[in-house]
Formats: C-alpha cells, structure tokens, sequence
C-alpha cells in the first residue's frame, strides 16, 4: 500500500497562540479552533521548517526531530514512526496538516 | 408595494432604495430577512450609499455570510475526505455547489446543509463511509425511517458528531413517488468536475433541479430565494454559452420537467426580470404562486396563512398517491404528531 | 402588529412587536431612562399569539423575530416581559457581530472592569447587582460585550433578572421600589423580578471600558479562590460565548488576546456579601499588581 506523507499548511491558513502550557490554533478554511498539547506544536513547527507544501513521510520528519524530541507510543515496542504517523493522520483528518499517497 | 415586494425590487434596482426612509428600511431589513434574502440584499447593496446604521447592519450581514460560506465549503471537504474511497461521482446541490463552483448565485447566498447527490446502488457503500466518519442518524424513528428509505429520494438525515451540522444524500432530485420523474443517471452522468474531484450538476440541470425544488418539493417557503437563485443562474449561464436555451430546453424534457422550469423561468422573470429565454406564455396559477411566494409583512412574518395550507396540501399530493398519502398523515397522526392537514 | 415600540440597549438597537398591549406597557415602564426613538433596528423580536383563539383564551406568548428557535415554548401572558427578554437575548446570542459577547456580567471601577461569567445560578447576575449598588459601575448581567479591535467592553445594561432568593437580597439593599418590575411567579425559572439599572448607567452606556479581572464565580460554597491559568480560562470562555465560532479569526484574536492580558481567578463565596468582598478585594490586589508592573 502507498505510504502516506504531510505537509504543512501555507501560513495563513493557521493563527496559532500560545495560552499556559496548550496551543490554541485558528484553522483558517474551516473556522475551527483546535486546543493542542505537546508535542502537536513542535509536530507543526518540524512540517513547517521543511516548508508549506513539501511532502515528508513519518520516517523523514522523525530525522528532523529525533535531534530533539523522543519520540514514543504507549507500546515501548512499537517503532517512532508509526506512532509519529498516526499523529499525522489525525491531523489531516481535522485538516490541519497536509495528506497525500506517494506511490 | 407589498414587502416581498419591495425585496424583489431592492434587488434587481439596488439604487432604488435611495429614496427609502427609517420605517421602510425597517420594514425591508425584516422581510429580507424572513425570506433568507438578507445576505443578498447586502452582497448587492454593497456599493450603494446607505445610512449609516442601515451600512452597519448589513456589514454584519456580509461578515456572517462569510462564516456560512466557510463553514459550507469546510462541510463539503469533510464530505470529500470521508468518500475517499468511494470511487464513483460526488455531486454538490444547491448553495454548496453555487460557492464551490464560484457561481453568481452563491453571493451572499445564505446555505444551510449540505446536500450531494450519488447513485442510488452507492447509498449503502456512501453511508457506510459517512459513519466511519462520525456522521450519525438525526431521525431514530423506525418508521419514518423505512419512509425515507423506500420513498424519498434521500438517505435519513445524518449530522455529524463533532461538527454538528447535517448532510443529506440524495441519488435523485425528486422523491420516487413524486410525479415527475427525473433522470438521475443522466445527471451524474453529466455533472461537471470541480479542481477537488467533487462534482456539480451541469448548467442546464442545476436549472433543472432548482425548478423541480421550487415547484414540486414545495411549500414554497423558499421560493423567493429558490428563484433569485434561478435568475443568476440563468444570466450567467446565457452569458457564457449562446445555446443555452437550448440545451435547458432539452435536459428539462429529458426530466420530465419543462413544465415546472417554463413556470420557473415565467415566475423570475415577473419577479426579477430574469432574461425570456424561452417564450413567456402566461400560465394558470402564477399569479397565486407569486402570491405566496411575496407573502411576507414588514414585520418578518408570512401572511396570507389560506394559500400557504393550500400549498402545503399541494406539496403532499405531489409527493404521495392519495391512498399513501391518508395512509402516511393517518399514522403520524396516530403517534401523536400534529397532521400537516 | 398592534402594538411596538424601539429600545436601544448600548450599541444595540430593538423593534419589539406584539399582539397584547401590555407587555409593551411593562416594557416602556421597566425602560423608562433608555433611548426608545423609532429608528432602524438591529433586532426585531415579535411576541406573537400561538393562534387566533389564544390571543384571548390563556394568552400565550410565542416569541419570534429575526432570529428564533424551532422548539421555543410559549410562556403565559403574565410572563411577557420575561418572554421578551428572552427574545432580545436571543438576538443578540444569534445575530450579533460587532462585539464578541460572553454570557457573563460586569462592573468597572476607575475605568477597570471586573467580568464575571458562569453557568446560570452561579450568581453572576446578583453580585453584579450588589456591586453595582455599592457605588460601581453597573455594565451588564447577561452579555458582556467585547471589541475584537480594541479589547474594550461596552456596556450593555438591562434591567437585572432577580431570580427567586436573590430578590428578597437585593430588596433588602435597594431601598426603592420604584426600581423593580412586576413580580413573576412560575416562570421555567421560578420567581422573577427585575431591577431597574440607575440612570447614570443608561446615560453612560455608550462609554467603553478596559476589562482588569475576569472571574468564575460559584454561590453557596465555602471561600475560596483559585487563579486559573490561560488555556483553561480559554476552553471556559468559548464555552460561555454565544458567537465565538461565527466570528471566525475575530474572535480568536479577541479571545486569546482577552485572556492573555486579563488575570483569571474562580471563586466560591457562601453568600452575597461574602462574594462582594472577595471581588472588591482581588479588584484592588490586581490593581496594585498592575500598577507596580
């Protein structure tokens, strides 16, 4: 099966705005504001450092943020990158972060 | 002038209202309002020079017609990522369709659900998929259930869990057991593709429907609305194609439905001077249509209470044979509903 | 219909319509000191008959106007002055853009204001009431108004909907009953009284102010304050706003903005008297805290 990978959003597309320890994020297409904790942020900062609009699988974005960040399920066993993926997921399902199949 | 009236020339003479005082703008504010027409009426009056409480009422006006556009064209990407799977066509109704396909109509259109229409042998793949997606039932009721699906030409309302707004599917644009009979295969076969890989109807039978949804589905109660949106249809898709009123008259005959779209066409062009595209041959009962369809007071309400029952009566008899007609009010009555007779 | 008249409540301007005289009546008594000029409105709000026969036989008050609720139960002829509270509250919850509204009250002191939001029975409404009888400034007890540009409230004064025991309380420290409406017995929420705001109040309604405090108060527990911190006084805030969504990125800028420069604080208080004092309390302390920042 294809893999999926994401991107990040043009930056007007999100407001974001840190309150206390979550960030409340303004999506822009759909009028919904998101209450997000970490590491959903860095999550977003990592896809926008790679840039709006260029693709990343789970396994690239981990590299970027493996320098600073361990990344774990709750299943000690289960590889970085599915729980990593997983996120992304849920993400482009509420649509704040890019989705597509690469063949 | 009665109010609907002056709606209906508000709109198609925007510098008309130059002359209006404080209790005619009142008066107009309220019946545009009452007719869903309130959001046009900004969108149109906007480079008008206007008091300036009236500016300030309508600028609210355009500021909420920009939630509503948002919030619609969201609803119909949510729908797009939920069917992603399913391969056949995805088409957009009504004022969702309008604003996806950036029509004149959709300025300052007021749009309430989402409505698509898919084929009626996908119904239960596009449910299935629907519900995966958190879109639940609104009408628990087993027997109005087996209704819709039997009877109607849509799925049961579903509204979505999180986002609490509803989407209905149709696979056809009149109820199965209505008198004309559309041909919804050859509506899907022609809609026409949008960049996201929804579709809407083709010009002609977005025409087409907006007719038998005027005429046939109702109690008229959007009809005004229902026919501002046929007249910018029309004048917009006569500017960009000169055969226009020829491939309508074909489509509408192919639906069974140039009766309801030569009444359609008669009715926008008596109330907005919609282009005569086709011959205007006056037709018994336009005058009791436009009647009700400006039956609305200074105050927001709809008057003339007699010829609303008539049409709410009409509209059952056009849905259901007689027999299942009694049948169906007989039963809603026996669990307690009010009758609509 | 029969019988109308115009009300001008802060920036908000009303058309009320109705087929008895006397809510009319009651209306032009309880809002006596406000603008009542035949104007354009922002709001039309009908109080109509459920049908002819009911006009006259067990009147009930069906409310309508610009913006209604499909399932709105009619209430009695004697509560007509609460149906058309409601129905202006409903207006303003459905169809107002200029400002972001909060379900919550407010008085202001000095220019400083202190916002008090909760569920309904919190006590918002009669602290506000109190308060304001103690020489603050009376701004509203159901809306607060924000300005999304500006993070300035205006006022929007009513009349205060006293509900049962805090009539009797609020009796007791305004001397005048000149200031209160009708009584209204068996309403969905029990007795009903109104009280008249102070003149100075309605003259002043159109003069801004800067919000200092923002507080969740609870009646009828034992003293207690606890600060709350941004995100949480956020989540509480959209909950306790009527058209944070429709305002789209107006209202995130207006509310993210609001809770990041106003401190938050819940607080529980056994009665009035007790609530009064704490609010005057932390209104002072933040306003040291303030100033020496």
């Amino acid at each position: 099966m294809a893999e999926l990978s994401f991107a990040a959003l043009p930056d007007h597309a999100l407001k974001r705005v840190r309150l206390g320890g979550l960030e409340a994020i303004y999506h822009a297409p759909s009028g919904i504001t998101h209450l997000l904790a970490e590491p959903v942020p860095d999550l977003l900062d990592a896809l926008g450092t790679i840039g709006a609009g260029r693709f990343a699988t789970p396994r690239e974005l981990l590299g970027q943020m493996a320098e600073h960040f361990d990344i774990q399920g709750d299943d000690p066993a289960e590889p970085p990158e599915l729980v990593l993926g997983e996120r992304l997921a849920e993400l482009a399902a509420l649509g704040l972060v890019e989705s597509r199949r690469q063949a | 002038m009665t109010d609907g009236w002056s709606v209906a020339r508000a709109l198609t003479d925007p510098a008309s209202v130059a002359g209006l005082n404080a209790d005619q703008w009142t008066r107009l504010l309220a019946a545009a309002r009452a007719l869903s027409l309130i959001g046009t009426l900004a969108e149109i009056l906007a480079d008008q020079p206007l008091p300036d409480h009236v500016s300030r009422v309508l600028a609210d006006v355009r500021l909420s017609n920009q939630t509503g556009l948002r919030q619609a064209l969201w609803e119909a990407e949510c729908a797009r990522m939920a069917l992603a799977d399913y391969p056949g066509r995805v088409v957009l109704l009504k004022g969702t369709a309008f604003a996806a396909a950036a029509l004149d109509a959709a300025r300052g259109r007021s749009i309430g659900d989402l409505d698509i229409l898919v084929a009626r042998d996908a119904l239960d793949q596009v449910e299935a998929l629907l519900l995966q997606a958190r879109w639940e039932w609104v009408k628990p009721d087993p027997y109005d259930d087996a209704y819709y699906r039997q009877w109607m030409h849509e799925l049961p309302p579903l509204i979505h869990a999180e986002r609490d707004r509803m989407i209905d599917v149709h696979h056809t644009i009149l109820p199965l057991t209505a008198r004309p009979r559309p041909d919804a295969a050859a509506l899907l076969a022609n809609a026409r593709a949008l960049p996201s890989g929804l579709y809407t109807l083709s010009p002609a039978d977005m025409i087409c429907h907006a007719a038998a949804h005027l005429i046939a589905d109702g109690d008229l109660s959007g009809g005004m609305r229902n026919l501002w949106d046929i007249d910018r249809l029309v004048r917009q898709f006569v500017e960009e194609d000169a055969g226009f009123a020829q491939k309508l008259e074909e489509r509408a005959k192919l639906h069974h439905l140039h009766d309801a779209v030569a009444r359609a066409l008669r009715l926008a062009y008596r109330l907005f001077g919609t282009p005569a595209i086709w011959p205007i041959r006056p037709g018994t009962a336009d005058a009791l249509f436009l009647r009700r369809i400006t039956a609305v007071d200074g105050w927001g309400r709809k008057t003339r209470k007699l010829t609303r029952q008539g049409f709410y009566i009409r509209s059952h008899l056009l849905r259901m044979p007689p027999a299942m007609l009694a049948r169906h009010l007989w039963t809603k009555w026996r669990k307690g509903h009010r009758s609509q007779l | 219909m029969r019988h109308a008249c115009f009300i001008t409540v802060g920036p908000a301007r009303f058309r009320i319509g109705s087929d008895w005289r006397a809510p009319i009546d009651q209306l032009r008594a309880l809002y006596s000191d406000y603008p009542m000029d035949e104007v354009v409105p922002d709001f039309t709000v009908r109080l109509q008959s459920t049908s002819a026969l009911r006009r006259y036989v067990r009147p009930q008050v069906a409310i309508a106007g610009d913006f209604m609720l499909p399932d709105a139960v009619p209430l009695p002829l004697e509560q007509g002055l609460l149906a058309a509270e409601m129905a202006m509250n409903l207006q303003m919850a459905l169809g107002w853009r200029r400002h972001l509204l909060l379900h919550a009250s407010a008085v202001s002191r000095h220019g400083r204001a202190v916002v008090m939001t909760g569920v309904s029975g919190a006590g918002k409404s009669t602290l506000s009431a109190l308060l304001a009888e103690r020489g603050w400034r009376f701004l509203g007890d159901e809306f607060v108004l924000l300005d999304p540009d500006t993070g300035n409230i205006a006022p929007f004064p009513r009349p205060i909907s006293l509900k049962n025991a805090a009539i009797a309380a609020v009796e007791q420290e305004v001397d005048d009953d000149t200031r209160f409406g009708p009584v209204m017995r068996d309403t969905p929420k029990g007795t009903i009284r109104h009280l008249r705001p102070r003149a100075e109040w309605v003259e002043q309604m159109a003069r801004e102010t800067r919000p200092a405090l923002l507080l969740f108060p609870r009646f009828g527990y034992p003293r207690a304050v606890r600060r709350m911190d941004e995100a949480e006084s956020f989540v509480r805030l959209t909950q306790a706003s009527t058209n944070y969504v429709a305002l789209g990125d107006r209202g995130f800028d207006a509310l993210t903005g609001f809770v990041r420069s106003v401190p938050a604080c819940a607080i529980d208080y056994a009665d009035g008297e007790e609530g009064a004092e704490l609010v005057e309390r932390l209104w002072s302390e933040q306003g040291v805290r303030a100033a020496a920042a």
